[in-house]
């Protein structure tokens, strides 16, 4: 018996000094040996997925208070509906039996961990957040170039090379293919100020894909540091007012056949970082080119690997296209007052951008 | 037995030691959290229609400081035929927001409390139809610059300076006669030139000159002889022209704008009332403002584009906005 409680207690005393002993620290994994880390990623489908809130489909709603007008009165926007379904849903009324494939297993969402030498974000483990992948990894707008010969000022230097002319169309095959994975959305707001409905905002998305999205992050300095690619595609965005139960409803704006291709940073050359301060407000900021090149005179670069670099960005770096197809109001016939045809902003290059916020 | 109950002791016992929590948010707190006032909605009746009647808006502002620098190719928005003529409201090359400064600093293209406005006119059924939109911005300053193909839109454009390069524009009989009145190469004269056709009428839809309308006239402002007042009130601007001096330019000599208010001492504070819209009718968004044309139209605030006279006969220089740049290197 005496034996028994000896080699008990030598067994408490054992476990009890063992921990004391052991000195190991968690070790953070540093971003060389993580990047070598070679995971096919985890892919996420959601099959016939449907989302339906609001009051209208299931009695709740959810309101988003605490906001004023400029008068300082309060106003309350009700969501009495927010859906995600399938494509042809008729602003939210064939939502519960429309659903939609959000991925598929050829071209499913992922996260994935990934070497950032493979992807132009050096020695870094890079987390890869993404949307299924383009049918075709390229540009769906079709452009059409012009050679570019004109002075800044009379008598001055004529600037030569090429630039965007005009989108001359976007690849609509992205609106006839996967047509189970592209979603309609929508969202209506009951608009209360000081107390007293106002009215009621709609806005639906039809045919939406994102195809080709995603989010990088890895660690910089000292804090988290990314890069975006944002694509949306949708057949039409819509915007128009209801009574409060969503009938009696004006005309709309519509924004027909849709694409935008925004690609924010460049790796750690131009890294996009997000923070919140103590004070609440947060701040976007996609990195300054200042400073990465020798000055000249000018204010340019001075030639050298820098120039070549920043050439290299001007030239191939990332750039945001918008393209719509049509912008009418209401009903407008193609050539009236009211349809204003097509819209385009070409080859915009973010050199610098802050955004913080603060209270009205 | 023990040996289990020791096992568990020792296990109990060094978890103890961990103190860190990891305590859920009550609804109540959450309850407490508040949206921070970044967002203000407003129902506003100060808009008028093209029938002058008033029009309700609804207006969602956000409370955001913004400092950019951006190039783009091409910035084209309304691209579609108007009255049998193919073309686009608003069309600019080599677009351009912010600039970079001698020693290679980006000097930004500064906005804040950018807002949506959109405007309905309600049918005597109830029915609120939309009619436009603007996306605006509450206070806007820094470099604009691009070629200008083609503008649906307001600027007004201050020309101010000594009348040497006019003197010098027109004929030596002409010349003559502004010396009788008083002009001299040191008078100081003042105009306003604003979006007009090439034959001096004022035309805010697709325009390609800016000018002094016809009918409005040069202004002395100092240095001015007895009769040059009287002079310049009978010579107003008729097709472009004022004593065979030239009154109207392509707007694309103008290669760089510089939006905002000027103060004394040449720098720029932010200066309300930068908006583009969308219309399907023409709309007067403010008591005292321009009315807004329909289709795309881009709306720059007065107070910051002031040119010499020199500056309005040869344009503006293209600021450089990039650090490799075509105009430049």
């Amino acid at each position: 018996m005496l034996t028994h409680i000896m080699i008990n207690s030598l067994r408490f005393i054992t476990l009890a000094v063992l921990p004391i002993l052991a000195h190991s620290d968690l070790i953070p994994l540093n971003d060389s040996t993580l990047k070598k880390i070679d995971g096919e990623g985890i892919g996420i489908i959601l099959e016939d997925f449907v989302y339906q809130a609001g009051e209208q489909a299931n009695g709740g709603t959810f309101e988003i208070s605490g906001l004023e007008n400029s008068s300082g009165q309060s106003v309350v926007l009700g969501i009495s509906q927010f859906y995600v379904a399938g494509s042809n849903s008729n602003r939210g009324v064939n939502v519960i039996d429309n659903p939609v494939n959000l991925g598929r297993l050829q071209y499913p969402y992922n996260i994935e961990l990934r070497d950032g030498n493979d992807i132009a974000i050096t020695d870094k483990a890079v987390l890869e957040l993404a949307a299924p992948k383009k049918l075709v990894d390229l540009s769906y707008f079709q452009t059409s170039k012009e050679n570019r010969v004109e002075r800044r000022f009379p008598g001055k230097q004529a600037a030569s090379g090429q630039r965007v002319d005009r989108i001359t169309g976007l690849d609509e095959t992205i609106f006839s293919t996967r047509g189970s994975e592209r979603a309609d959305l929508g969202i209506r707001f009951d608009l209360e100020v000081g107390g007293t409905d106002a009215q009621s905002l709609e806005n639906h998305v039809k045919g939406l894909a994102i195809d080709g999205s995603y989010v990088r992050l890895w660690g910089g300095e000292d804090r988290v540091e990314a890069e975006v690619n944002f694509n949306l595609y949708a057949e039409q965005i819509e915007f128009r007012a209801c009574d409060s139960i969503g009938t009696n409803c004006g005309d709309s704006v519509n924004f027909n056949n849709i694409g935008i291709e925004a690609q924010l940073g460049d790796g750690n050359f131009q890294p996009v970082t997000f923070e919140v301060t103590s004070a609440g407000q947060f701040s976007f900021l996609v990195g300054s080119l200042e400073g990465k090149c020798p000055i000249g005179t000018t204010g340019g670069c001075e030639a050298g690997s820098a120039k070549l670099r920043l050439e290299e960005y001007y030239t191939s770096g990332p750039s945001t296209n918008i393209y719509v197809d049509n912008v009418r109001i209401g009903t407008a016939p193609v050539n009236t007052v009211g349809n204003f045809g097509s819209s385009t902003i070409s080859n915009l290059q973010i050199q610098y951008l802050e955004v913080t916020s603060h209270d009205l | 037995m023990l040996n289990t109950l020791s096992k568990i002791f020792c296990i109990l016992f060094f978890v103890q030691t961990s103190y860190a929590q990891l305590i859920p948010i009550t609804e109540n707190e959450l309850s407490d959290m508040s949206g921070q006032a970044f967002i203000n909605v407003d129902r506003l009746q100060t808009a008028k229609n093209s029938s002058n009647q008033t029009i309700d808006t609804t207006k969602i502002t956000l409370g955001l400081d913004i400092k950019t620098s951006v190039n783009a190719d091409l910035l084209d928005l309304g691209n579609y035929e108007r009255n049998g003529s193919a073309g686009s409201d608003i069309r600019i090359n080599d677009f351009a927001l912010g600039r970079i400064d001698s020693d290679g600093k980006i000097v930004p293209f500064e906005i804040s409390d950018p807002f949506i406005e959109l405007a309905f006119d309600t049918d005597a059924t109830g029915k609120e139809n939309l009619i436009g939109l603007r996306l605006g911005f509450g206070g806007a300053k820094g470099a604009l610059s691009g070629n200008i193909e083609s503008l649906t839109g307001k600027i007004n454009i201050d020309i101010f300076g000594k009348a040497a390069p006019v003197r010098a524009s027109t004929t030596w009989l002409n010349r003559g006669l502004l010396s009788l009145a008083g002009i001299s190469d040191t008078t100081i004269l003042r105009a306003g030139a604003e979006l007009v056709q090439a034959n001096g009428v004022a035309n805010p839809v697709r325009a390609t000159t800016v000018g002094i309308p016809n009918g409005d006239n040069l202004n002395c402002e100092s240095g001015c002889g007895i009769l040059t007042g009287v002079a310049l009130a009978l010579l107003g601007s008729n097709n472009c022209n004022v004593l065979g001096i030239d009154t109207c330019f392509p707007i694309d000599i103008y290669r760089t704008l510089e939006v905002g208010n000027k103060q004394a001492n040449g720098s720029f504070t932010e200066a309300p009332g930068l908006f583009l819209s969308f219309l399907s009718e023409k709309i007067t968004w403010e008591p005292g403002t321009q009315q807004a044309e329909t289709g795309a139209f881009l709306n720059v605030p007065n107070g910051g584009l002031e040119v010499d006279f020199e500056q309005a006969f040869n344009g503006i220089e293209r600021a450089r906005t990039k650090y490799v740049d075509p105009y430049y290197d």
